[in-house]
């Protein structure tokens, strides 16, 4: 490891030797370690990356992730073999639940209302009666 | 060489169809694809639009996913790149003479920045440079892909990303000067 590379590696990836090649991460931390004059250097890209850091990440709202589920049980019509009259069961189970706490007004987490919802848009593909809204709302 | 991919087992029970393994692709890569497109894109609808989208050809792809050769993360941020660079070539199409109205970036003179403020402005720096710089920078700082997988992406050499992604960060530090500490009016 040359200072030289060194510098390309911060200039590159920044000062976070997380990102650095994992091939040439130990050489330049050793090397870094006995530059303490490259300090300087170092912070200037670090205050970069925490900026770069604060641009906002978008979530996926709960809308698209049921248009995606929604999306899965369309590809896969046809094309994936039929759930085990078992797995028919548990999905019925899902559906009743998730219909039930609609209902009643249960206060579920999103997290856990993501998977009843999944669930019983899975029990809506196997029955193939039901439609999405219904089972949605 | 075969590869090793953490989303191997995952991908090959979505391919028969179970639906606690779709939940987690669904998981695992929706939130990747999204922040991918919005970085890309710097719009939130068209962002979902490209998730969604990037997430169906998944759900095709994986009946009939073959392991061993290229990671499935990789192989759906390059379906997600290719949307992404199919809407970014529409615009320029219809772009027309006259500059779309932009939001002032610029920080109100009498107050301090917010963090929203400079998540935006740091999104909008982002959003101008140059589109390989900007694919470099997304790919290996805010996807964290290693710089193999994101040069195989751009179909470039390990020397080429690190180039772009030295300029882009260049760039970065330039837009973003008055932001940075010590900087007058940064309010950090």
């Amino acid at each position: 490891m040359t200072e030289q590379r060194l510098m390309q590696l911060i200039a590159a990836y920044g000062a976070s030797w997380r990102r650095w090649p994992e091939g040439e991460r130990e050489a330049a931390r050793r090397l870094l370690d006995n530059r303490p004059d490259l300090a300087a250097r170092l912070q200037a890209e670090r205050d970069l990356d925490d900026l770069m850091d604060a641009a906002p990440r978008l979530q996926p709202s709960m809308a698209l992730h049921d248009q995606v589920l929604a999306s899965a049980i369309q590809a896969g019509r046809g094309r994936w073999r039929q759930p085990r009259p078992l797995a028919w069961i548990a999905g019925a189970g899902w559906a009743a639940a998730a219909c039930a706490g609609a209902l009643s007004g249960l206060a579920l987490t999103g997290h856990m209302t993501a998977d009843a919802r999944a669930e019983a848009v899975y029990a809506q593909a196997a029955f193939g009666a039901i439609d999405d809204a219904e089972v949605l709302g | 060489m075969a590869v090793d991919d953490p989303d191997e087992d995952l991908v090959r029970r979505v391919g028969r169809g179970d639906p606690a393994a779709v939940q987690a692709l669904v998981a695992r890569k929706l939130p990747r694809m999204l922040a991918l497109a919005q970085r890309m894109l710097n719009d939130a609808a068209e962002a979902e639009d490209v998730a969604q989208e990037a997430m169906l050809r998944a759900w095709r792809q994986a009946p009939s996913w073959r392991p061993g050769q290229a990671k499935f993360d990789t192989w759906l941020h390059r379906v997600g790149l290719n949307l992404c660079y199919d809407r970014l070539r529409r615009r320029r199409e219809i772009a027309t003479d006259a500059p779309p109205d932009r939001p002032d970036e610029g920080p109100a003179p009498d107050r301090g920045m917010l963090a929203a403020d400079v998540g935006r402005r740091v999104q909008a720096a982002l959003s101008v440079l140059p589109d390989r710089q900007r694919e470099a920078l997304v790919l290996c700082h805010y996807q964290e892909l290693t710089n193999i997988e994101a040069a195989r992406l751009m179909s470039v050499s390990v020397e080429a990303l690190e180039s772009l992604l030295s300029r882009g960060r260049r760039a970065l530090r330039q837009a973003l000067a008055d932001l940075a500490p010590g900087a007058e009016g940064s309010g950090l």
